[in-house]
């Protein structure tokens, strides 16, 4: 007899096999409930994450106005003499 | 789908756990029979039956409801089962054939399905992590090649290429380890 087809007769023996009683729904709702309880406990720190977040937006939108403003100061140096004549 | 699952599974996203342990209790037999497939150790088995509740738990919102939710867990199941034997395989660990006691021609006329289970799990366990999960679905689950791409993710192709292949390795081991002489009474 063919060997693939010997274990395609024990597949179908197999299937009729009883299977091992298992209840996990404590154990894994308890997993679960760890698992929320861990996620609350980074929620500050995302609540942290997030307002230094809005604040550095503020800071980087004043920051890009001001910018336009800076001139250097060697430049504002020279400013009056810019009229003068040389020779 | 149940209307049942459907009001158990939107309880449980407003954050009702007793639903979901309804949902665990109502699916958990067809679980363990999957996973059962992945380790015949009792406790293996629990932990595998486990973490698939939990990731489907922690998952619950991506699930679209376009299947029954059995078929959405079995998905979980089969991906958690994979990932063990792929834990397994770097210790390439099997049971010898030796060790199983195959029942002789004169004593029974039919095999043991407990047997039967052993044995085709020790043929199989001797495969890759891969070609063992297809033979698995296949032969245990009675699975479509198209119910084992969408269970794994893989292309029907690849898996009806893999399914040839696997089942050429699976002769070649049956054929060394002489399975067709012990079992030769089961013509």
């Amino acid at each position: 007899m063919d060997a693939i087809k010997i274990i395609e007769k024990l597949a179908k023996t197999a299937q009729k096999e009883k299977l091992p009683q298992i209840d996990v729904s404590k154990t894994a709702m308890c997993e679960i409930g760890l698992l929320r309880q861990e996620t609350t406990g980074f929620l500050p720190f995302e609540w942290f994450a997030g307002i230094s977040a809005v604040a550095a937006s503020i800071v980087t939108f004043f920051s890009i106005h001001a910018w336009r403003y800076i001139v250097d100061p060697l430049i504002q140096l020279l400013v009056p003499f810019q009229e003068i004549l040389l020779w | 789908m149940e209307n049942s699952d459907w009001d158990d599974i939107a309880a449980c996203l407003n954050g009702d756990e007793a639903a979901y342990e309804r949902l665990i209790l109502q699916y958990q037999e067809q679980i363990t029979q999957l996973c059962w497939r992945f380790s015949r150790d009792s406790a293996v088995c629990e932990r595998l039956v486990q973490d698939t509740f939990v990731e489907a738990y922690l998952s619950l919102k991506t699930y679209k409801a376009k299947a029954p939710f059995l078929h959405w867990l079995k998905k979980i199941a089969t991906r958690v089962g994979y990932r063990f034997w792929k834990e397994q395989d770097k210790e390439k660990r099997f049971l010898p054939l030796e060790n199983i006691d195959i029942a002789a021609k004169e004593t029974q006329q039919e095999i043991e399905p407990q047997k039967a289970a052993e044995i085709l799990h020790a043929l199989l366990g001797r495969l890759s992590s891969a070609d063992r999960l297809v033979l698995t679905l296949m032969y245990f689950e009675d699975c479509t090649i198209k119910e084992i791409a969408g269970r794994t993710g893989w292309t029907r192709a690849a898996v009806k290429m893999r399914a040839m292949r696997a089942r050429k390795k699976m002769k070649k081991i049956a054929e060394k380890e002489k399975i067709w002489e012990k079992l030769e009474w089961m013509q």
